[in-house]
Order: C-alpha cells, then structure tokens, then sequence
C-alpha cells in the first residue's frame, strides 16, 4: 500500500475541481493536501458508483452529484479545522455573549479613571479616561469603547476560535457555597490583610550596603491602604455569608458583585495615581533611580489594570447572574 | 404499512389494535449519538469512505459523506483508526481499519450504550407497567370520547 498518492488531479468537471480548490483555500497549508487528496477521492469513488448504476451518466455529470453530498467547502472547513470558517450563529451568540460583559466592564473602568481625575490612558489606545469637554467628545469615546473590544473579540474568536469554549466564559465566573471553601478563602484573605498592612512597607523596600533601607513605594500609595481593607473586608463578608447562610446563592453573589466593583475601582484609582514609586535617586544615581521608577511603575500599572479588569468582569457576571436569577 | 400524522410522526401498525408512531427528529438525533459507535464496529474490516457510506446506509443509518469524512478525520487524527492507500484498482483508494487504541474506545463506547440502554429501558418499561396499572384501575374509560 503507498502512503500517498500523486498530486495530480483526476477530476474530470470544472465543479469538482473548483469545489475541490475552495475547500483547500479555507484549509490550513498543513492540512490542505491531505484534505484534497481524501476528499478527491471520495468524489471519484462516489462518481465510479454512480456510473455503474447508470451507465448513460456523464462522469463529469456523476461528480457534480457527488459534490451534492458532500455539502458546501465552507461547511466542511468548518468541520474539519478548529476556528470557525465563517460567521454562524453559534459563533455570533459567543461574540454578543463576550461583548455584553466586556463592554461595561471597559466603560466601567473608563468612567472610574475619568472620574479619578486620571489625564493619562492606562493602556494607550485601549484603556483611558473619557473626554469630557462635551456630551459628543464622550459619546463618541464610549463609541470608540464599543468598536474597539468588538475588534479585540473578533480577533480572539479568530486566533482561538473552538478553544474559546474550554476557557471560562467572560462572565460566568465560578464561585463555591461550600463552607470548607469559605473558611479557606476567609484564609486567604487574612493573609493579604497582614501583608497589605504589616509588611507591605517592608516588601517594597531596598536595602544598600551601608545597611540603611528606604521604602520605594510613595505615600499616595500608601494612603490606599486603608480602602484596600474595605475591599478584603467587602471580600471576608461574603465569605461569612457563605458561612452563615450557605443555600443562600443570591447573598454571595451580591456580596461577591460588590467586593469585585469596589476591588475594580480601588485598583483602577491606585493606577491613575501620578505616582506610585520612587526610587531614591541620591543614594542609586538619577539614571538608576529613573529607570528603575519607570520599570516598576509600568509593572505595577499593568498588574493594577489586568487587576480591575478581572475584578470588573467579575463583578458584571455577578450582575448579570443576580439579573438572571431574579426571575427565578 | 406507514402512515405519517399531521406532525411527521410514522406509524408502523403491528397488528390489529396495535400502533406504534415513531418520531423522525428524535430517531434522527438518536441515530446521529450513535454513529460514531457504528461506525468503529463497521471498521473493524478495512473500507474507503464510500464503502462505509453504503454500509451505513444498509444499517439504517444513511449518511453523507460530508458528514462522514470529517468523523473519519477526527477517528484518524485521534489514532482510533489508520489509513493507506491501495493502488490494486484502477485509481488510488483510502482505506480505513480500526486500530488498536479505537477497539479500546470501541468497547467502552459500546459499554456506554448497553448502560444507557439499559437505564432508559428501566424507566420506560416502568412508565409503561404505571399506566397499565393507571388504566386498570379506571374501569370504563371510552378513549373515544
């Protein structure tokens, strides 16, 4: 037995052979050829049969009848590779269901930094405070929102397309009544409150080698503690209510809704802040000291961001799920 | 012989008194869980695609081949069965046979189903044994009226 046959074409009707050519333009290069190859033989055999039943048939006229079982190329490239070929229903629903959360959550977040008194976008092109030198400027902002997570969307059904699935749909997220969980997220939660307060001065610290230690985080930062505990504390009645009354999934999602908001507005405020480290430029020199203010701040700013996104997305599954349960 | 009510419905009469209406969309749906395990068992002997396509169809379960090679891609693609081509004809032809590792997942698919048939059997005959009984202890129900 060979492995594969020869390239050549045997098709015999213009149709075949167009069809046969669209299908492998849908196709990725690695599977094009093997698709063709199979797929071509399949017409033929199909062809072959229907000729032996009826001998007057034309063969050209036998593929185009065997073309008409194999349906249309764009619905078996659909069938054979993993991202959508084409836009149809199931992918449409994935793309509104996605925009209905990632929409307000962006608008969300843009409305916080705008009302934080931010000038700077948080991620330039992507995320950053409305204008609001009139009621258009912000209307067409948050249309400039709109279009712009529509095309992040549309991208990621694109690159990822069927493996959207396995991830956890935007806004469903997932959130146990389970005590055991409760007491271990109550935990958790006591452990970054003794960081937040006890030790977070002593982390983001450098020493030098005179021994002396100077703190780089600046006051601005610092002066956020105190909200951060209403956040944890926003996040630990959750859990109590987990605790005390755990049938009830409606107090833990209101709960969790509110903790998350108020986690997204925390983290969206602490990254609109002029500053949020300094590194002491008498002891490490101005470049250094420039340098590195500038690496940290940007890895800071991006760990706030992705923070108040994830917080916000959550928050509006939260919402959505209280909506949807309302009813119920 | 069959007949078809208003919503599709066949009916197959077995016998006097005796009518059993069979519903086209369901059986469709029923037929399509199980074609994967059919076919695993059809190749169990080497076939090209449009021999499977007729054997299926003998077995009742009619089929495209645009519905079948993407099934056969994925069997190969997973290793449930191989492929080679033959030249002994006229033309080049695939042929599929059932590998090892797809008789493995052939036996546990088929497990799958004595299990479900199984169970669906249970509920269904006794639903059918309730309403014997209902229809037992309602003495002169006219079903005509």
């Amino acid at each position: 037995m060979m492995n594969t046959p020869d390239a050549a074409s045997r098709l015999q009707s213009a149709a075949a052979r167009a069809w046969i050519a669209r299908l492998s333009a849908l196709l990725p290069a690695a599977e094009a050829e093997r698709v063709r190859t199979d797929v071509e033989a399949m017409i033929l055999d199909h062809a072959e049969a229907a000729c032996s039943a009826d001998p007057a048939l034309d063969p050209a006229e036998a593929e185009r009848l065997a073309l008409e079982s194999l349906g249309s190329p764009e619905d078996m490239a659909d069938a054979l590779v993993d991202r959508p070929v084409r836009v149809t229903w199931a992918t449409w629903r994935s793309v509104q269901r996605m925009l209905w959360v990632l929409v307000p959550c962006h608008v969300l977040l843009s409305v916080v930094l705008t009302a934080a008194g931010s000038t700077t976008p948080a991620l330039p092109g992507l995320l950053g405070p409305l204008p609001t030198s009139s009621w258009a400027a912000t209307a067409l902002a948050v249309f400039g929102v709109l279009v712009v997570d529509v095309g992040l969307v549309v991208l990621l059904h694109a690159v990822f397309g069927a493996h959207l699935g396995r991830i956890r749909p935007l806004g469903d997220p997932r959130l146990s009544a389970n005590r055991g969980d409760a007491v271990r997220r109550l935990v958790f939660l006591a452990l970054v409150a003794v960081l937040v307060n006890g030790l977070l001065k002593r982390l983001f610290t450098v020493e030098f080698a005179s021994g002396e230690a100077a703190s780089f985080l600046v006051d601005d930062v610092l002066a956020l503690v105190p909200w951060a505990n209403v956040v944890l504390a926003l996040f630990a009645l959750r859990d109590v209510a987990a605790l005390v009354r755990p049938a009830s999934a409606r107090a833990l999602w209101a709960t969790d809704t509110l903790a998350s908001a108020a986690a997204a507005i925390l983290l969206v405020v602490a990254a609109s802040r002029p500053e949020l480290v300094r590194f002491p430029a008498d002891r490490l020199g101005p470049p250094t000291a420039s340098l590195l203010t500038s690496l940290v701040t940007r890895l800071f700013v991006f760990l706030f961001v992705v923070g108040a996104l994830v917080s916000a997305l959550r928050a509006v599954g939260g919402i959505r799920r209280l909506l949807a349960t309302r009813s119920a | 012989m069959a007949a078809s009510d208003p919503k599709g419905r066949t009916t197959d009469a077995l016998g006097p008194g005796a009518e059993r209406v069979t519903d086209p969309r369901f059986e469709a749906e029923l037929r399509r869980g199980v074609l994967q395990l059919v076919a695993l068992f059809l190749l169990d002997q080497p076939r090209y695609g449009y021999d499977l396509v007729r054997s299926l169809a003998a077995a009742g379960f009619a089929i495209e081949e645009g519905t079948l090679y993407p099934i056969l891609r994925r069997f190969e693609q997973q290793r449930w069965v191989t492929s080679s081509w033959s030249t002994a004809g006229a033309r080049p032809r695939k042929y599929y046979r059932l590998s090892d590792e797809g008789r493995e997942v052939r036996e546990r698919m088929a497990h799958t189903w004595d299990h479900v048939r199984q169970a669906t059997d249970a509920v269904l005959e006794g639903g059918l044994a309730s309403e014997v009984a209902i229809d037992a202890e309602e003495p002169g129900d006219d079903e005509h009226s």
